[in-house]
Order: structure tokens, then C-alpha cells, then sequence
């Protein structure tokens, strides 16, 4: 029992850390990204989309850091950017169902299966998530 | 640029984050060690009987299925590779079990994070895994030749 304590400290400890060394940078770069206004071009480029996920346009950079980077870096944009519980909910489901689509990918083609299909599922899925959710929300 | 705020802000806002993930990965990590430790991970793989008979899948399908969920997917497939080295699994059960992995891992630490920085978790978890059930289900009742692996079984169950 305190073996397993102790393996499940250091577990957490080196998780800890290496997810730090995402979250942290990805949030000071959002947030000097905001402050500069340059968030600002980025939420006018995307507002028009993402008005269909009920997500304010700069919530597409939380959304593509999810996708192509991981969860980590997409919590360290959200908090990065100003966001309500709402559009927090939206962007959690759609990122649940659909994140790191690279490392992910790897992993499962590891097993054998065919991986095309099953990446568009995770994006078509997370995309129709957020419809439905801001319809429903 | 308002630099004070900006460092302001930053180290606010980072303090908040490090306390944050903290809270959540130190007690989740250190409790799945714990229920690892006390056996429980079998009993609960025995929770997921009924959805595994919806899918059509046996019933060695259901650790790789509760690793994936506790421990995120890199652990699920390895499993998933040693059941399918030692025969446990065809390759068309392969596929179904991806196709729910895929949607629905690590549910409870991914819904954890997104709850502590303001969502709701009934919401993030309920869709995850109620689309994950439903997509898996389409799945195995018309993409899976269900005849074949009937024979296959049929096959196995005579030379035995």
C-alpha cells in the first residue's frame, strides 16, 4: 500500500512536471499574444466559423492546439484566454473527443487498425459535439 | 503594451494553473496506483460486460478497455497488442475496440481538467461516453461481418 502511494507520487510528480512545461509556456505566449492584439486578427479570422460551435473566434487557436498538439496545451489557451462556463463546456467536449490527432494516431497505428477513418470520425464527431451542444446550451 | 499588467497577469495566472493541475493529477494518479494495488481494476473490467455484449466482443476485451480509461490509451494498446499476439482478440474486434478508444479514453482526468478551470463534467463526460457507446454500436451492427466471426467461433468451438 505505501509502495503504491509512493509509485503514484512519483507517477504524478514526472507527470506533473512534463505537463508544466506545456501548459505554462502555451499560456504566458496566449497571454502576451493578447496583450499585443494580435489574438484580436485571429478571433475576427475565425469568429465566422466558430459562430457555429457558439465559440468566440479566438477559441479556435484553444481548439487547434487541442487537436494537433494535446489537451495540456489547449488548457493552458483556455486559461490564457477569457472564456465562461459555457463556452468552456463546448470547447471540453469537443476536445475530449478529438486531441492530439498525431500523437494519438501513432499509438493506435501501433495496434494495426486503419487509422484515416477512425482520425475523421474524432473530428466529425467533435465538430458535430459542438453544434449540437450550442443548439442545446 | 501595459507590461505590468501583462507580468501581472502571468504570474496570476500561472500560480493558478500549476495549483490547478495539482489538485487533480496528484489525488487521480495517486489513486488509480492505490486501486491498481488493491486488485479492483479486474472487478471493475467486469462493469463493462454489458456494453462489451452490445458490441459483440468477448470478454477480453474488457481490460485493454478499463486500462485505456484509467490510464489513458498508451497503456490501453499495449494491452490491446498482447491480446491480440496471444489470439484473444480478431482483427475485426481490433478495429471495434479502436473505434471506442478512439472516442472515449481517460474520461476521468481529461473531464477533471476541463471541470476545475470551469466546465460542467456531466455535460463533457455524458456526451463523451454516450457517443463513444452509440458510434461503437453503428459500428459492429453493420460495418463488422458479424457471419464470418460466427463460423470463426463455430470453427474454434469444434477443434477444441
Amino acid at each position: 500500500m505505501v509502495e503504491a502511494i509512493k509509485r503514484g507520487v512519483k507517477k504524478s510528480w514526472s507527470t506533473y512536471l512534463s505537463l508544466m512545461k506545456i501548459i505554462i509556456p502555451v499560456y504566458i505566449l496566449v497571454t502576451f499574444l493578447k496583450y499585443t492584439g494580435v489574438i484580436g486578427y485571429f478571433d475576427q479570422l475565425f469568429s465566422p466559423m466558430m459562430k457555429l460551435v457558439g465559440l468566440p473566434g479566438e477559441a479556435a487557436l484553444a481548439l487547434l492546439t487541442g487537436y494537433l498538439m494535446n489537451i495540456y496545451g489547449a488548457l493552458g489557451v483556455i486559461a490564457g484566454l477569457d472564456l465562461g462556463a459555457r463556452e468552456i463546456t463546448i470547447l471540453g467536449t469537443m476536445l475530449g473527443l478529438a486531441h492530439s490527432l498525431i500523437i494519438e494516431g501513432a499509438i493506435i497505428k501501433r495496434i494495426r487498425v486503419r487509422l484515416f477513418p477512425l482520425i475523421s470520425l474524432r473530428i466529425i464527431l467533435s465538430l458535430v459535439s459542438g453544434i449540437i451542444l450550442n443548439i442545446l446550451l | 503594451m501595459d507590461w505590468a499588467g501583462f507580468f501581472f497577469e502571468v504570474f496570476n495566472g500561472s500560480l493558478g494553473m500549476l495549483k490547478t493541475v495539482a489538485v487533480i493529477l496528484f489525488p487521480l494518479l495517486i489513486g488509480i496506483e492505490i486501486v491498481d494495488e488493491l486488485g479492483l481494476l479486474d472487478k471493475f473490467s467486469s462493469l463493462f460486460a454489458p456494453i462489451l455484449r452490445i458490441f459483440k466482443l468477448p470478454k477480453d476485451a474488457s481490460l485493454p478497455l478499463i486500462v485505456a480509461q484509467v490510464f489513458g490509451i498508451t497503456y490501453g494498446a499495449g494491452l490491446i497488442i498482447r491480446s491480440v499476439e496471444d489470439d484473444k482478440l480478431s482483427s475485426s474486434e481490433l478495429m471495434t475496440v479502436a473505434v471506442f478508444l478512439m472516442v472515449c479514453h481517460a474520461v476521468v482526468e481529461d473531464t477533471l481538467l476541463f471541470v476545475a478551470i470551469g466546465g460542467n463534467g456531466l455535460i463533457m463526460l455524458g456526451s463523451r461516453v454516450i457517443l463513444a457507446i452509440l458510434i461503437t454500436y453503428l459500428y459492429s451492427k453493420y460495418f463488422v461481418n458479424n457471419e464470418k466471426i460466427d463460423i470463426e467461433e463455430l470453427v474454434e468451438a469444434d477443434c477444441c
